[in-house]
């Protein structure tokens, strides 16, 4: 009876240290929380570590038995690498021109920051969350809140930074809102994640005009992201809510199938990150 | 006469226990990682109903369930504490209803996985709800992910019991 009431009391107190740590806000700039960053360091290790294996057996067959159309993909990919210098020619007058009017018009300086490439080696377990652990940390300069990208578009953002690892919340976890801008006419708005790990557009005026296929970009007002990251494109028109547009949204960056991601150095949410691929 | 028990026999159970449940965490991560239908299990919330049952010591349920969910809510960005809560009253009750029902039964087994992934996020959610209702808009999954994730468990689970159970008979 007395071991009975031990027990009780034992799994209250420890229900009661649980629920006051849920209850601690250990998400955001300074929070990170010393027992999730213990955890992190002495954890991550180990996934790295099998991770590394997998990857090398995976290697083996990419690299050696996987090779029978590379020939053909080779061609395909010249086309495309010749397509895309002549864009590429044509955009840097653009970019010549947009850098002569900022000097004239004294706008501040577009911040690129640094830019540190990470491999993914782990996923969120479970269904109501949508993040990913990703092998680089503070050690290599990443801090929370840093904007973490693919060359296609924005991934997501870190929200627990260790030593020598990160957790990276996805812009389609259901907790997540990005501050986006319509590229074309530049209707603001936010897309948020959603339980059904879909995308979708919300708080767009009632006026704002935009149309399936539409890109949008962030749009830097949230204070997180930089200003001028691809998020997606928009899929689908929704339903009008509380006098609000929506849309369904398409993420520009494939994030079923992440393996490497760059994260954002100090790139200030008001600066503009012209081209998010590495150099 | 019984078997004389090696010294340090409790030293290596602890730690074979401990690194069981940082191997399961670990192996959700790497295995969602890989495979994005695992987003829809919950091996640590299968081994809290597992370990509940088989053992059905109630102070070691609470030391499994507080462990296995602060590593889950380390690696995988939750709130510290959400996880730990969830599966810590899911093992309690697991190891408190284990000696009282047949738990060889496979019927009692799938009630058992399908109660336990609804308890685990019904808690999460209400604990959200109490600490943070700033942060929950909305009911965290939709009823067709929380239908197929405690399919999964299910499944996973009995396959677990299946595996432990032919082991323990070959050991025999």
């Amino acid at each position: 009876m007395e071991s009975n009431r031990a027990t009780w009391l034992i799994l209250f107190a420890v229900l009661l240290g649980h629920g006051m740590l849920a209850a601690v806000p250990t998400v955001g700039p300074g929070r990170a929380g010393w027992v999730r960053t213990f955890l992190l360091d002495v954890l991550t290790p180990i996934e790295r570590g099998v991770d590394a294996a997998v990857h090398g057996v995976g290697g083996v067959w990419s690299g050696y038995v996987a090779l029978l159309d590379a020939r053909r993909e080779n061609e395909v990919l010249r086309d495309r690498l010749a397509e895309l210098e002549i864009q590429m020619a044509r955009d840097r007058s653009a970019v010549l021109e947009a850098r002569r009017l900022r000097e004239f018009y004294d706008l501040p300086d577009p911040i690129a920051g640094g830019r540190v490439a990470a491999r993914v080696i782990g996923r969120d377990a479970t269904t109501s969350r949508e993040t990913l652990t990703i092998d680089k940390g503070t050690m290599h300069g990443l801090e929370v809140n840093a904007s973490v990208v693919t060359p296609a578009g924005l991934v997501g953002r870190v929200i627990h930074a260790a030593h020598w690892s990160s957790t990276v919340q996805l812009i389609s976890d259901p907790d997540s809102a990005v501050a986006v801008v319509v590229d074309e006419s530049r209707v603001p708005g936010i897309v948020a994640g959603r339980s059904d790990r879909a995308l979708r557009l919300e708080h767009v005026d009632a006026t704002g005009e935009f149309r399936v296929g539409d890109r949008l970009v962030t749009s830097g007002t949230d204070g997180v992201y930089p200003r001028g990251l691809p998020v997606g494109a928009v899929s689908e028109l929704g339903p009008i809510e509380n006098m609000m547009q929506t849309a369904r949204v398409r993420p520009a960056a494939d994030l079923g199938r992440l393996e490497e991601v760059l994260g954002l150095v100090d790139a200030a949410a008001t600066g503009v990150v012209a081209d998010p691929s590495p150099d | 006469m019984n078997r004389p028990v090696p010294p340090n026999a409790d030293v290596w159970r602890v730690l074979k226990l401990a690194w069981t449940l940082v191997g399961i965490v670990l192996a959700q991560g790497i295995l969602t990682r890989y495979f994005q239908v695992f987003a829809y299990f919950d091996l640590p919330l299968v081994y809290c109903v597992y370990h509940g049952f088989t053992r059905a010591n109630r102070g070691a349920a609470i030391a499994v369930g507080s462990v296995l969910g602060v590593l889950q809510d380390s690696l995988y960005g939750t709130a510290l504490g959400t996880n730990g809560f969830a599966k810590t009253v899911v093992c309690f009750m697991a190891a408190s209803t284990g000696s009282r029902l047949d738990v060889d039964q496979w019927v009692t087994r799938v009630l058992a996985l399908w109660l336990a992934t609804f308890s685990d996020v019904l808690l999460k959610f209400l604990l959200g709800l109490a600490t943070r209702p700033e942060d929950v808009t909305s009911y965290p999954v939709t009823p067709g992910a929380w239908i197929l994730s405690a399919a999964c468990n299910v499944v996973a689970g009995m396959i677990l019991f299946g595996y432990l159970e032919r082991s323990a008979d070959d050991a025999a």
